[in-house]
């Protein structure tokens, strides 16, 4: 399941800069079933939206290797908010060829997902 | 826990009876065991689950599995134990996990998730996730229970 323009949609990136602006679909079927009368983001769904933003900034395809800590600070409901910003303080590429990341997904000011892990 | 409970074939229970999540959103076939501290759920990967991808379970589908594990305990414990109704479950957090190898499509996996503390909603575990003998994943989750399921 590719989340890119199911999920959300980019609605800005400065080329080169690791920060993105993006909306999420209301009306996509997987708040339906997550869960039924309360959509809510399912937090992997997040995990996988930063990894394929992740993927956008780079330029190729990364997968998961492991993570130190994913902290969900708060719900994204898509009934409250829609408009998300994603940014990566951190993309550290390592000596085994992985990159340590940091990102943080917020609303507003509001911060909803902290993520730490290794991709490759 | 009483005999009816103790002597019960946790498989023989409909997923769904004890999730809140509904498919194509279900990352859980059956719950295999039951305890007051350890639980384990299994799943075959289909080419039809959501997460599947190039042959292999996404890692979003890995994690959401983890959790489901610990919903499915919880769902269990929630309407057999405590004769109420299925709640909903958030990840509140994941921490070390490990991903040693995404699951391959028509491989059946079992996660085992140890409850480390449980304080009001709040339920921290530790998980295994196996494909027989092979670890191929390991983390801690952090899961909230919330509202009851509407459904």
């Amino acid at each position: 399941m590719i989340l890119q323009d199911n999920l959300f949609t980019i609605l800005s990136h400065e080329a080169g800069q690791p920060a993105f602006q993006v909306q999420l679909h209301r009306d996509w079927p997987i708040y339906k079933a997550h869960f039924p009368g309360h959509p809510i983001t399912p937090g992997v769904c997040i995990v996988q939206m930063v990894q394929e933003l992740l993927q956008v900034h780079l330029g190729r395809k990364v997968s998961l290797l492991g993570a130190k800590n994913v902290k969900y600070t708060s719900i994204v409901s898509p009934e409250e908010v829609t408009d998300l910003t994603v940014t990566f303080p951190k993309i550290d590429p390592q000596p085994d060829a992985s990159l340590k990341v940091q990102a943080q997904v917020s609303a507003g000011d509001k911060l909803c997902t902290k993520l730490s892990a290794t991709f490759r | 826990m009483d005999y009816e409970l103790w002597t019960m074939n946790y498989t023989d229970i409909n997923i769904l009876e004890l999730l809140p999540q509904r498919p194509p959103f279900v990352m859980v076939d059956h719950l295999t065991d039951y305890d007051e501290t350890q639980s384990s759920c299994n799943l075959t990967i289909r080419p039809d689950n959501v997460f599947c991808e190039d042959g292999e379970l996404a890692s979003a589908g890995l994690i959401e599995h983890i959790a489901q594990t610990c919903a499915a305990r919880l769902g269990y414990y929630n309407k057999y134990v405590l004769k109420g109704s299925v709640r909903l479950g958030f990840i509140g957090e994941v921490k070390d996990l490990v991903i040693v190898r995404l699951p391959r499509q028509g491989e059946t996996i079992e996660t085992t998730v140890t409850v480390m503390q449980e304080i009001y909603d709040v339920t921290l575990v530790s998980a295994e996730v196996r494909v027989g003998t092979e670890v191929i994943a390991t983390t801690r989750l952090k899961i909230a229970q919330g509202e009851q399921s509407s459904e």
